[in-house]
């Protein structure tokens, strides 16, 4: 992240402070990347290390409410403090279990009081290996408790942090995680629906296809490479989101995380965003794509059935190869631009190109719209 | 992790970080991230509730090499938190570690 962006993001985020503890925070900030660039870092490497701004605001009222001290698990909560201790540090796997007989349903992993890294992956039954994290003193506290009821295997990780890596048949159903931290990586797997919830800590999900796919995260990135989903739901508060060679209809909400989305196919596609960007490029026929301040670029191969952008001031910039479509675009103080070649028609501050229905909406307050064809 | 507890190790580490020599954020933040997984920029919000405690003052110094840095030194009240933080946090790790 740039450094205007991000002073712009957590200016934003202590609006409801006063006005001098604010502008004393912001200053300092501004040292930090002062200091950071004399030493010859990039400021995309001095944000990253000041972490997400939204996380960093979150702190004030974290750090500064009251509370009982809790002694419970106390060595784990502070493992998580020293890097020393090591997250990324691990026990020998303890335990290995598979079953005899293929079973087959529905997988539900879920943390209480515990955060875990996850690796899930196809097998011929549900077999995992489980490790504990550390914390000062050694292995920590993190415990998996597995069960089968009807058809459904849940695994339970409790307090403390661990690594699980899991298999599952390949005829299973359905996948729920419940994750607070740590990252997720699923690969080569089927199902008919994946429910995925997490906190912190990135999601991964590679060659998988399920009718239904759902995620919802509060910090952390989501990858998709190669995934086929019928139907998918994102929702993304402070994360990037990136897909590539993806199919299905889609339906993302993210705050201030970018959206960058290559060679996506399906039918329909719906994206929004606060102040992160958004970059497109899909064959499908319906798109519907808004940001309250980050830009919007589009770009479709395909026939056009519809396409909305809108914007309060980020650009829009569209890329159309379909000959067949008209559009209207309007703004308060962006500037329109058609380089399309198609006939246009002016009116103050709205454009119209092409002579039939009008298919393509785009408009802004105070961003720029533009439409090219390629 | 638990809020109060980060809260308290957090305080304890800039302050005693500062009870060696004075410094100015960055300097600071880089010491103690280097250790800690802490973002420098949570860092500063402790500094700014250490400040607006008392328990460290700010003063500017001129840089020959760029914009005047912001020096943070510990008060008096400061000192008494850090001394009696520190105790607290040896008593624990003893008795702890007589059950470990």
């Amino acid at each position: 992240m740039k450094r205007n962006e991000y002073i712009g993001i957590l200016a934003e985020v202590l609006a409801d402070m006063d006005a001098e503890s604010r502008n004393e925070i912001l200053e300092e900030f501004e040292h930090h990347f002062d200091e950071g660039i004399r030493s010859g870092m990039s400021e995309e490497e001095i944000s990253e290390e000041l972490g997400d701004p939204r996380e960093a605001a979150e702190g004030i009222t974290e750090l500064s409410g009251k509370g009982d001290l809790s002694l419970k698990n106390i060595l784990t909560e502070l493992s998580s403090v020293f890097r020393t201790a090591g997250r990324n540090r691990y026990s020998e796997p303890e335990t290995i279990c598979g079953f005899e007989e293929e079973q087959c349903g529905n997988a539900v992993i879920c943390t209480e009081n515990a955060s875990a890294d996850m690796t899930i992956s196809t097998g011929d039954r549900f077999e995992y290996v489980f490790r504990k994290g550390f914390n000062l003193f050694g292995p920590n506290d993190c415990r998996l408790n597995t069960e089968i009821r009807n058809d459904t295997f849940f695994l339970r990780i409790a307090d403390g942090h661990g690594n699980l890596e899991l298999t599952i048949p390949c005829c299973t159903d359905h996948l729920e995680i419940r994750n607070t931290s740590g990252d997720i990586t699923i690969r080569d797997i089927n199902l008919v629906s994946a429910d995925i919830e997490s906190s912190s800590g990135d999601v991964r999900l590679e060659q998988t296809d399920t009718e239904r796919l759902r995620i919802r995260m509060r910090s952390g990135d989501i990858t998709l490479v190669n995934v086929n989903a019928l139907r998918s739901e994102m929702k993304l508060s402070s994360g990037d989101l990136e897909m590539n060679c993806c199919s299905g209809n889609a339906e993302i909400e993210t705050g201030s995380g970018d959206i960058d989305i290559s060679a996506h196919t399906g039918e329909r596609i719906v994206i929004s965003s606060r102040s992160g960007d958004i970059e497109l490029e899909t064959d499908a026929p319906e798109i519907d794509v808004s940001s309250v301040s980050g830009d919007i670029e589009v770009e479709t191969p395909n026939r056009i059935a519809y396409i909305e952008a809108h914007s309060v001031s980020g650009d829009i910039d569209l890329s159309l190869k379909d000959p067949e479509w008209s559009a209207e675009f309007s703004t308060v103080s962006g500037d329109l631009e058609n380089r399309t070649g198609k006939p246009e028609r002016r009116s103050g501050k709205t454009l119209r190109i092409g002579d039939g229905n009008v298919n393509v909406t785009a408009s802004t307050v105070s961003g720029d719209i533009k439409a090219d064809t390629y | 992790m638990d809020a109060q507890l980060k809260r308290g190790v957090l305080d304890l580490c800039v302050l005693s970080q500062l009870r060696k020599r004075d410094m100015y954020g960055y300097e600071l933040t880089e010491t103690i991230a280097s250790e800690l997984e802490i973002t420098a920029g949570t860092l500063y919000l402790v500094l700014k509730r250490l400040k607006d405690n008392a328990y460290v003052e700010t003063y500017l110094v001129e840089s020959s090499s760029g914009p005047a840095r912001k020096y943070y030194h510990i008060t008096p009240e400061g000192l008494r938190y850090q001394e009696a933080g520190k105790k607290e946090w040896e008593q624990f790790v003893e008795r702890t570690g007589r059950l470990l």
